[in-house]
């Protein structure tokens, strides 16, 4: 059984309250060490695996160098077919012989070395997936085992006042008048700037006698004095 | 366990966020910040970590707030609405019915701060969204 579907079984049977194990506490050591067993026998297939890798680049240079010599001694044979010395041509041939042979080992020894690391790979692959998984299934069960605890603090600290456990609907009723006071309270503080605003600016029209105000009673002296004069 | 959180979301710019907050360490819990929304804290915001995640739960209500009969449907509309919730979903520990977001440990403080108004705005909405349902 998977680690996920333990964790909804101890949940559905009722493994809620504090304290107690969602899981088994040895399935969870179990579980570390099979986390550290896998990520050994990965690191150690990841050195395995450069280990072959160098191997089979040494046999690819081996045959490469190999095969280099026969075309060499392949012209040396020509040459001495051309000279009519068939006894040294014969003695060339025979080293290209061995040399084949050799150039064939080696190159049966690259393909051998390629087919083991691809199946490496692959093994590798797997078993850091597993570790991954691994990984996943502890993470699974601390996380549960976390979140439940925490479900089981906030059930006996409900409220951070301390005030009187309250039904979510009564909570909300609350918030909502709070916040549509916080609303009236608003509207009514831009009203109250935008009046004391207002008659700041007047006052300041006013004293620059622009708008009516204390320049007022000087205009009209002014206008009664021009008339005394007439 | 507490103080890396704490020391986390101290991070968190306020004059950048929409609601006013105080943060708390739960008492009697060392695994949980406590995150006191103005204005509604009735619903704390419980702020814990794994080796990699940081999960934010808001106690909603309790099964036996919710009216006869009514569960089926009330979990229907759950369900349906939280793919529409941004970045939250409904849970259920035992009885309590909650809501919850979940960052990787590694979260910028920014991205904290925006789960935390986030969570705050949804848990009014969710409450409205059921509120049919419970008594």
């Amino acid at each position: 059984m998977s680690i996920f579907s333990k964790i909804v079984t101890a949940i559905r049977g009722g493994a809620s309250e504090a304290g107690e194990a969602i899981v088994d506490a040895n399935l969870v050591r179990i579980m570390d060490q099979e986390i550290r067993d896998s990520k050994a026998s990965v690191e150690k297939a990841r050195r395995g695996l450069a280990d072959l890798m160098a191997e089979e680049v040494g046999y690819q240079r081996k045959a490469t160098e190999l095969s280099d010599k026969i075309s060499e001694y392949e012209g040396y044979a020509v040459q001495a077919l051309d000279k009519g010395d068939e006894t040294l041509a014969l003695e060339v041939a025979e080293k290209i012989a061995d040399l084949s042979n050799e150039l064939e080992y080696n190159q049966g020894a690259v393909t051998q070395l390629n087919n083991t690391i691809a199946t490496q790979k692959n093994f590798l692959k797997t078993s850091e997936r597993k570790v991954k998984d691994f990984e996943r299934e502890a993470k699974m069960v601390k996380t549960t085992e976390n979140v439940q605890k925490t479900s089981a603090a906030l059930s006996t600290n409900f409220t951070a006042t301390g005030s009187k456990m309250n039904s979510a609907r009564e909570s909300l009723d609350r918030i909502k008048a709070r916040q549509r006071q916080n609303e009236d309270r608003l509207i009514a503080g831009e009203k109250l700037a935008a009046e004391s605003t207002g008659s700041n600016l007047e006052a300041k029209l006013a004293a620059s006698g622009i708008t009516e105000g204390s320049g007022k009673a000087g205009d009209i002296l002014a206008k009664l004095k021009a008339k005394q004069n007439k | 366990m507490s103080k890396e959180i704490l020391a986390l979301l101290e991070q968190v710019n306020h004059d950048e966020m929409v609601i006013e907050f105080e943060l708390q360490p739960m008492a009697g819990n060392d695994d949980i910040i406590q995150v006191i929304v103005k204005d509604q804290e009735e619903f704390p915001i419980n702020i814990t970590t794994t080796e990699d995640e940081l999960i934010c739960m808001v106690k909603l209500f309790d099964a036996d707030e919710i009216k006869d009969n009514a569960k089926d449907e009330m979990h229907d509309v759950m369900l349906s609405a939280n793919l529409a919730l941004p970045l939250s979903s409904f849970g259920k520990i035992g009885t309590t019915y909650m809501l919850f977001g979940a960052l990787s440990a590694g979260s910028k403080a920014k991205d904290i701060g925006l789960e935390i108004e986030t969570l705050a705005s949804n848990t009014l909405e969710a409450i409205a969204l059921v509120t049919d349902y419970l008594k």
